[in-house]
């Protein structure tokens, strides 16, 4: 039962403060929505957590992940720090689809997705049927079997942002973060893509991480959200107490209608005008 | 499609939901042996034109005799002893230089395009010629060089080519190793080296202005084998070294960040690659001077017909080097009777206008 606890999390770019000390804590089995503004330091604190940013101050770190990802057997904390991972160590435990990713060079769907194999599968080759197989589960998850040998260079977005997924799901991780993944998506699909993500979690042995603007989604699709403010956690919770027309006026200026909704069995939001003042 | 097939597909998906996938798998792998199959017929095209290559000359042997001398040759049995000796003392040493120097020229850009995320990119990218170009100017107009003697002139060019190389290191070690680090870097570098060899060329005599010009115009005109033996050292060190990184090339593909959400360290990986290519064509360049366009082209043409992965991309560029550098050789010296075209000229001629056509007709949108 992995969980993933970031403590006193603190990044600066240069000198100009981005995170002021965040502690947020995820738990297997669990979708969280990260919500904020532009600039807020969601995307900032998804990149402390895979390490892109090496330089952050304060923990993240992760407990009960599987042993198995490991390339040498030694003692183990209670929680493990993420920076005392190899990169493949820490990419058979974290896997990341970025917002705004592209192909320099036209690959096939099938390919590029078997790229997520590198940490796990090494050297092998594609003679080998497990990882065949394996590849073959994440494109048929992710619903892109059907132009597996199509080119990546030409597909539409949406199609391509499902590819980005089947790679991350093939890394077989178990931290899962989104950066904003409906992003350029239609309305079906970003519903799909959040089934999904449910699909993945209710498997167990992962927790999903998303950093969205959609309110929508982000109340009816995560467990918990997150909302953040100029580098701080303002709110953390439940999505149906989080997501209140209160917290929408005060964090995004937008005046919204926030209901229970028996027929989707979660919140509505509705969004009416822009509060000028 | 219409209703019906429409209809059919839909039942046979329901009732048979592997179909699918099977046919999938299928299609990968009929494209993954197209692939082998691409480089398999450079390799015979290659092998042609050696023994065509071997041909051209004052002293005729035919094109099936050429294969025999060769293979009797290499097995230790010589036959035709005057026709082994024209063909391993004189003819060799040329034709041998071609293949190499084009599998490491084509191999190098390959790799080079694939860490730099750019198609523009090739072995001259980071300044190899620019610093090969200084050296070697270096040595035939100031007889400076780090060698004395019939190596001087190459000697020097292999040193001077590696200094831009170094100078992005250390500027990647300060900046970080993005691609437009490493490119800028590269062009103000190339701009030094070429304004020095500029004023060196300036001040020398119209002899040593034509050895510098003859040098930067690149040619596999040689007669003795420590060129191609020197060569094959650096070129298949440097192919293996390359092959072996093949997989996380295809990684650092999708951008520094999923790389490294992957398991790769893109700007290791970057800086490994670079020291590889760099060796690898300093090793050719300094033998041949500068040939272009095998490097920018090869890989390209390569990828159109193969796609991009590096596994089967480096081989296959390096193999389609190889054939074309060697037939643009033999084109070169059969269309003018003494006075040979230098190879470089003949590649951009042959692969300029087969590049355009593959652009223009292929079907899929490669970059």
């Amino acid at each position: 039962m992995v969980r993933l606890k970031v403590e006193d999390l603190k990044f600066s770019h240069g000198k100009k403060p981005i995170l002021h000390g965040l502690d947020v804590e995820i738990r297997d089995g669990e979708v969280i929505g990260i919500l904020g503004q532009n600039g807020s330091g969601k995307t900032t604190l998804l990149n402390c957590i895979n390490t892109t940013y090496r330089q952050s101050k304060g923990s993240v770190a992760v407990a009960d992940f599987s042993a198995d990802v490991l390339d040498s057997p030694r003692e183990l904390e209670d929680m493990m720090d993420i920076r005392s991972f190899t990169d493949t160590e820490r990419s058979r435990i974290i896997a990341t689809v970025e917002q705004n990713s592209f192909m320099s060079f036209p690959f096939t769907v099938m390919d590029t997705v078997r790229m997520g194999r590198y940490s796990r599968a090494g050297i092998l080759d594609e003679s080998d049927e497990e990882e065949t197989e394996k590849v073959l589960s994440c494109l048929e998850e992710t619903g892109i079997l059907d132009f597996a040998s199509r080119n990546v260079s030409e597909l539409s977005g949406g199609e391509w942002r499902r590819v980005m997924i089947a790679q991350a799901l093939a890394q077989e991780p178990e931290v899962l973060l989104l950066d904003e993944p409906t992003l350029h998506l239609d309305i079906n699909h970003q519903f799909e893509l959040m089934d999904l993500c449910r699909r993945i979690v209710a498997r167990g042995g992962i927790l999903v991480a998303i950093v969205t603007h959609d309110l929508q989604l982000a109340a009816r699709y995560c467990d918990r959200v997150i909302v953040m403010r100029e580098g701080e956690i303002i709110a953390n919770g439940p999505a149906k107490e989080v997501i209140t027309e209160d917290m929408i006026a005060e964090v995004f200026g937008m005046r919204s209608r926030v209901a229970w909704d028996d027929e989707i069995g979660g919140m509505s939001v509705f969004l009416i005008d822009r509060i000028y003042n | 499609m219409d209703g019906g097939k429409v209809i059919d597909r839909a039942v046979r998906a329901w009732m048979e939901p592997e179909a699918d996938v099977e046919e999938e798998v299928r299609t990968f792998q009929r494209n993954a042996s197209l692939k082998v199959l691409f480089i398999v017929a450079c390799v015979v095209a290659a092998f042609v034109a050696v023994g065509i290559s071997v041909t051209i000359g004052d002293y005729s042997i035919s094109f099936v005799d050429t294969y025999k001398v060769i293979f009797d040759h290499l097995l230790g049995n010589v036959t035709d002893s005057m026709g082994d000796y024209v063909i391993f003392t004189w003819r060799m040493p040329r034709i041998l230089t071609g293949l190499i120097a084009g599998a490491g020229l084509a191999a190098a850009g390959c790799v080079m395009q694939s860490i730099l995320r750019n198609p523009l990119a090739d072995t001259y990218t980071t300044g190899i010629s620019s610093g090969a170009s200084f050296g070697a100017s270096l040595a035939l107009g100031l007889g400076i060089s780090v060698a004395s003697g019939t190596v001087a002139v190459i000697a020097n060019a292999f040193v001077f080519s590696l200094i831009p190389v170094f100078i992005i290191i250390l500027v990647m070690k300060m900046k970080g190793s993005s691609p437009s680090v490493m490119i800028m870097t590269g062009i103000a570098v190339m701009y030094i080296f070429n304004a020095a060899a500029t004023l060196i060329r300036l001040r020398a005599d119209s002899e040593t202005q034509a050895a510098i010009f003859a040098w930067s115009v690149g040619s596999i005109d040689v007669t003795s084998w420590s060129a191609p033996e020197t060569m094959v050292v650096f070129v298949i060190v440097g192919l293996v070294a390359l092959m072996l990184l093949s997989k996380k090339l295809n990684v650092i593909s999708t951008g520094d960040e999923s790389a490294r959400s992957m398991g790769v360290d893109a700007e290791t990986i970057r800086i490994i690659a670079l020291v590889i290519i760099s060796l690898m064509a300093a090793g050719i360049v300094s033998f041949t001077g500068l040939i272009g366009f095998v490097g920018l082209v090869c890989p390209h043409i390569a990828r159109l017909v193969i796609g991009s992965d590096n596994r089967y991309l480096i081989p296959a560029s390096a193999a389609f080097g190889s054939a074309l550098l060697l037939i643009a050789d033999i084109i070169g010296r059969v269309i003018t009777a003494n006075n040979d075209i230098q190879v470089g000229v003949i590649t951009a001629f042959i692969g300029g206008p087969m590049f355009l056509y593959l652009i223009v007709k292929s079907r899929r949108e490669a970059w």
